[in-house]
């Protein structure tokens, strides 16, 4: 569904993400760690079409970013660390907006939306314009507009911070079930716990190459994901 | 930690002059140099033109004895000026500004936060009011007298002007702020209240000028009558008596207005705007639009939400309406009085209807702080699977409803309420306000595509203090005037030259103008928007 080849990204003579190449297949769970700074944000934006990057190729389904991005993102969703939405609009607007780029029907629309936001213990709050909501409730009203258009792929940067216990439980079998059903999600995130329960694979990324990546056996053995983790740092340092 | 927060302050406000959002580096020298002589220009231009004049038109009454009435009007000027549209904008960097929250979670004391936002607001208010009060002490000190009093009182004068414009606009700022959060549908009222501030601000102006008459023919009686006023204006004339009752009056009045900021600042800023319950709610998400059509609801949602932005960048659609209505009213005395004018060939009604009707049009710069305020949510559009063209096409769509329909309006009005013209003056009246609107949008997408400051903490950065918008706002104000002139210089030439033809000429021009914007915008623009 993603592949990722030598993408190298450089900030000046930094190289925020340096020759990264990864393969996230349909169905999978691909969880992206690393520490601050170490690229994670660089590369999902970069997939997202948001950000041009110095070399490399992203296939999103066989397609090329740079050639159709348009095509790509009609693919996939994202959702970034700090979700700043439109604070002029309310959440059913926000959502309905999103649906309509989406081209998606009435029916199918409100059913998703209702669906979603009942999900999330959200559906009274929809009325409410996005500058009166807290971080976790755009947080949750983010994820309802990648869900609503039913994309193939969708990336995440940090997508559990905010969530209340429920919302992030509820988020988690989200994730299980939309992989299940054949779409793939690339997240990144600093909870190690939930990365080792939840993701079928992962890569670890320092310093903008990658370090590790495979199942999550083949990277962690035995061991916990989290020792792991500070052992490659440790080593590399 | 008042220095370390004004220190931020400024440096948001003059970013644009040294940093290049677009490279994420400063710019170099020459780049800072050229920015900073192109606002001296601007700000030259704007003295030169309003202070000046105004100061060597009234310098007869200090001529004649009457000293305290030329200062007391170059003042009240002066405060209206400075005052003038920073209703909404100090209601949005006082209280609206996104990192609020941020300061008032840090150990810094309420009235340190409250110092660094007003010293932004102050700084506007100074600049606009001192290119009316500043020129006045020159003019009166080479025309009529000059000695070290008169220089010192006129700068404790000109600091308490300063002041007084920053307490009224706190004091506004303060009512649209209470306001706003008690809105239960913001958009709707907020258009509304922004409505009637902008009529009673018209009214208020339209009627200074019998005001300044009055003072001019009574000013003695009005001097004992209120004898505020007096000293208001007897201040700067080196009466150290009168400037002593001025700046306490006015120190009094900022200590009031501090008081009332200081109590209610975290009452208000904590309070989460339109945290109301809207009713449609989730029906909001059940009705379809194309995607043309879901990008221009989105962007005249975002016109309409902001009262900053209707107000200094849809001035021009309020005076179209009052001037369409004005218009109908009036057209026979406009013809009547402007019928010597026209007889001597030297201009033409058909020019001056075009060129007012494009004037009001061109008061309309929506798409010029368009870009830079999608700011942080910028992210949504990249990631949607949106062409950036079908993003720049909507803005130009909502900026072309905003102003061409207004536009089409007082045209017709001025068209078919004046009598004497014919079927090419009527086109005349219609084409050049829409080929106006044509280049003003093009324009302001434009330049507003060219380095925008998607990082702004507060929106009235990039609504006011924005290049695009500030060449906008001038060439808008410039370009009618011009053409008028150059009529004026051409029918030396050809006198009997056809108004309907000259005013074609231009229109095609604009119209020109505004195809080869537009194609910029569509390729070099689209790719920058898709990069930002």
């Amino acid at each position: 569904m993603l592949r990722i080849t030598e993408l190298t990204k450089r900030y000046g003579d930094h190289a925020a993400v340096d020759s990264l190449t990864l393969h996230i297949a349909r169905g999978e769970v691909y969880g992206f760690i690393g520490h601050n700074g170490a690229g994670k944000t660089t590369t999902l934006r970069s997939v997202a079409g948001i950000q041009s990057f110095d070399s490399g190729s992203i296939l999103v389904d066989g397609t090329d970013i740079t050639k159709d991005p348009i095509g790509c993102k009609r693919k996939m969703a994202y959702i970034p660390d700090n979700p700043d939405l439109y604070d002029f609009m309310s959440g059913a607007q926000y959502l309905g907006f999103v649906a309509d780029i989406f081209g998606l029907g009435k029916e199918e629309r409100t059913e998703r939306i209702g669906r979603y936001s009942e999900m999330f213990g959200l559906t009274k709050d929809l009325g409410q314009p996005v500058s009166a909501y807290s971080h976790g409730m755009k947080q949750k009203l983010a994820i309802i507009s990648a869900w609503i258009h039913e994309p193939g792929l969708i990336l995440m940067d940090e997508p559990f911070v905010g969530l209340d216990p429920v919302a992030s439980h509820t988020l988690k079998e989200m994730m299980r079930e939309f992989c299940d059903r054949g779409g793939s999600i690339f997240f990144s995130t600093h909870v190690l716990e939930v990365a080792e329960k939840l993701c079928d694979k992962v890569a670890i990324i320092r310093q903008g190459k990658l370090i590790r990546s495979g199942t999550m056996d083949e990277v962690k053995g035995d061991d916990s994901l989290e020792d792991v983790f500070l052992e490659l740092e440790a080593k590399n340092d | 930690m008042t220095r370390t927060l004004l220190k931020k302050q400024f440096r948001e406000i003059f970013r644009s002059f040294f940093f290049d959002p677009k490279r994420n580096a400063m710019r170099s020298g020459g780049q800072i140099a050229a920015r900073i002589v192109l606002y001296a220009v601007l700000m030259g231009f704007l003295l030169v033109n309003i202070g000046v004049t105004l100061s060597v038109a009234l310098l007869g009454l200090a001529f004649g004895g009457m000293d305290w009435l030329y200062f007391l009007i170059i003042g009240l000027v002066s405060v209206l000026f400075g005052a003038m549209g920073s209703v909404f904008s100090t209601a949005s960097s006082l209280y609206l500004a996104k990192d609020n929250d941020l300061l008032l979670s840090l150990p810094i004391p309420v009235g340190s936060i409250i110092v660094s936002r007003i010293a932004g607001v102050y700084l506007m208010g100074l600049v606009y009011s001192g290119i009316i009060f500043l020129p006045s002490v020159f003019a009166y000190c080479i025309g009529v007298r000059f000695s070290i009093s008169v220089v010192l009182t006129w700068l404790l004068w000109a600091a308490g002007i300063s002041l007084l414009v920053l307490d009224i606009s706190c004091l506004l700022g303060f009512v649209v702020a209470k306001l706003m959060v008690r809105l239960k549908n913001r958009s709707v009222l907020t258009v509304i209240i922004a409505v009637v501030l902008i009529g009673l601000y018209y009214f208020l102006s339209f009627n200074a000028r019998n005001v300044i008459s009055g003072l001019v023919a009574d000013g003695e009686k009005v001097g004992e009558r209120i004898s505020f006023l007096r000293f208001f204006g007897a201040a700067p004339t080196g009466d150290w008596a009168a400037c002593a009752v001025f700046v306490l009056a006015v120190a009094a009045i900022s200590g009031l207005v501090w008081l009332l900021l200081r109590k209610t600042f975290i009452k208000i800023v904590t309070l989460s705007p339109g945290a109301k319950k809207n009713l449609r709610g989730a029906a909001d998400t059940g009705r379809t639009r194309t995607v043309s059509g879901a990008l221009l609801v989105r962007e005249i949602r975002k016109f309409t939400s902001s009262a900053g932005y209707m107000l200094n960048c849809g001035m021009g659609i309020i005076l179209m309406l009052i001037g369409g209505v004005a218009v109908i009213i009036t057209g026979r005395d406009i013809a009547a009085a402007l019928g010597p004018l026209v007889s001597t060939g030297m201009t033409s009604l058909t020019v001056m209807l075009a060129c007012a009707v494009s004037l009001l049009a061109s008061m309309v710069d929506i798409t010029a702080p368009s870009v830079a305020l999608e700011g942080k949510t910028v992210w949504i559009l990249q990631s949607l699977p949106v062409p950036a063209s079908k993003v720049l096409s909507a803005k130009l769509a909502c900026h072309g409803l905003f102003a061409g329909a207004p536009a089409l309006f007082c045209s017709a009005c001025a068209a078919f309420s004046v009598p004497g013209l014919d079927a090419a003056d009527i086109v005349s009246i219609f084409v050049l306000p829409l080929s106006a609107v044509a280049l003003i949008s093009t324009l302001g997408l434009f330049l507003g595509l060219v380095n925008p400051n998607l990082k702004w903490t507060s929106e009235i950065y990039p609504i006011k203090q924005s290049m695009p918008v500030t060449v906008c706002v001038i060439a808008g104000m410039l370009y009618p005037v011009v053409i008028m002139g150059v009529f004026s210089a051409f029918r030396l030439l050809v006198p009997a030259f056809p108004a309907p033809l000259y005013i074609g000429i231009f229109a095609a021009v604009n119209f020109g103008l505004s195809f080869m914007f537009y194609r910029l915008v569509m390729t070099k623009g689209a790719r920058t928007f898709s990069g930002l």
